[in-house]
């Protein structure tokens, strides 16, 4: 057996798997006279017994008790399959709070208005919220009696655990990229209620003023 | 290495029958037993859990990886074929492919646990396991080579059940592993012994 082919069998042979016993015969025969080679099945063999060590100290790890819960509402209740059954995935959770950071970040909170700063309750956030619908009148959008208007599309605030409510100011530039009627000649900022998540994700707005 | 699963009876089953296959128990829950489908979970989502930790370090991806297999495999459990591969080869695919993508998409932001209380045992061994320098070194490999030293060397697959799970040939499973531990082992030869707060791994919340 030459160098190149030990090599070609070093990771089978220090795995002690996947060799025939004339080919593993002929490999270590060929270690014993080659410097080289037993050197390398030496770190083959310590790499071997280090994922070895490392796998039997992870072995116990398993999913919390949680997932095979969610799994079995899911399988009870064929049509939330599509995944409204389980809770939402850390992926989504950190995709929302990507959203609400990018939502937050193009916006100036400033103080609430006449010092309100507890929220009403969720429910009475959900009647007073319309459905977005960008061909609403422009006066029914901004105004002391003006509607919140659903950011989240088809989202039962009344499920949410909590709210609050930010007052925030606008560029007016950014109510056209809302898709909302603007005069982008228009300069300044304009005030809105914000009602927001506690997963910090905007769900619904008003314009005030 | 890992072990390939439990036995245990479901529905319809005595104590002194067979331990159900992975096909019996597929065939139950296309037939909606629940017990069937508790089985095959409980049968699976270990190794699979610790496939997606040990690949990505993250506990909270685990989870998010052991959950979505299971519920590809409620969604479609008409997928796997038995004449194509082992079961074990079907689940790992599908969560190689959740991980990989969630890896690719988080590189440098995977939540690795430090959330979680002091009490929680699987943070204590996550904690304590990242300052293990075969852990570190597992992590820093490139992901196509990560992936086969976890499957091959860390999961107990075989060649061939690896490169069913891959979608590849078994030559490629081969000389990933090859130079995976190659890179492995020159990480860990050169690394000096290092306190334990030196030794956490490159990688950032």
């Amino acid at each position: 057996m030459s160098c190149e082919e030990f090599e070609d069998d070093v990771v089978d042979l220090a795995r002690g798997e996947e060799l025939a016993d004339d080919e593993r015969a002929e490999a270590l025969s060929h270690a014993e006279g080659c410097l080289r080679c037993a050197a390398r099945l030496d770190d083959e063999r310590a790499v071997t017994n280090g994922l070895r060590a490392f796998a039997a100290r992870t072995a116990g790890a398993e999913a919390p008790a949680r997932v095979e819960a969610a799994l079995l509402r899911a399988l009870r209740d064929p049509e939330g399959v599509g995944g409204d059954a389980t809770r939402p995935s850390h992926s989504v959770e950190l995709l929302l709070l990507a959203a609400a950071a990018a939502i937050l970040a193009a916006i100036v909170v400033v103080p609430p208005r006449d010092g309100r700063l507890a929220a009403p309750a969720p429910s009475t956030y959900a009647a007073a919220v319309a459905p977005a619908t960008p061909e609403a009148p422009a006066a029914a959008l901004a105004g002391e009696n003006a509607e919140f208007v659903s950011l989240s599309y088809g989202e039962d605030l009344r499920e949410l655990d909590s709210l609050q409510v930010m007052s925030v100011e606008l560029p007016r530039t950014a109510l056209a990229a809302l898709g909302w009627p603007a005069d982008s000649a228009q300069a300044g900022s304009v005030k809105a209620e914000v009602i927001v998540g506690h997963d910090g994700v905007a769900r619904a707005i008003r314009f005030v003023d | 290495m890992e072990s390939r699963g439990r036995g245990g009876s479901f529905q319809g089953r005595t104590a002194e029958s067979v331990t159900p296959s992975d096909h019996d128990l597929l065939r139950g829950m296309r037939d909606g037993d629940e017990a069937a489908f508790t089985a095959l979970y409980r049968r699976w989502q270990g190794p699979l859990y610790r496939y997606a930790l040990r690949v990505s370090g993250s506990p909270a991806l685990a989870e998010d990886v052991t959950q979505e297999v299971f519920m590809a495999l409620l969604r479609r459990n008409e997928g796997y074929d038995p004449s194509r591969g082992e079961l074990s080869s079907y689940l790992h695919g599908i969560a190689r492919n959740l991980a990989r993508r969630r890896i690719e998409r988080e590189r440098g932001h995977l939540p690795l646990g430090d959330e979680a209380g002091p009490d929680d045992p699987l943070a204590d061994l996550v904690r304590r396991e990242r300052s293990d320098l075969v852990w570190e070194g597992i992590l820093g490999l490139p992901l196509h080579y990560r992936e086969v030293v976890v499957l091959c060397d860390l999961q107990g697959l075989s060649y061939e059940e690896a490169a069913s799970a891959m979608g590849c040939a078994v030559g490629t499973v081969r000389s990933r592993l090859h130079r995976g531990r190659e890179q492995l082992g020159a990480r860990l030869r050169s690394a000096r012994p290092l306190p334990a707060t030196e030794a956490l791994p490159r990688m950032t919340r």
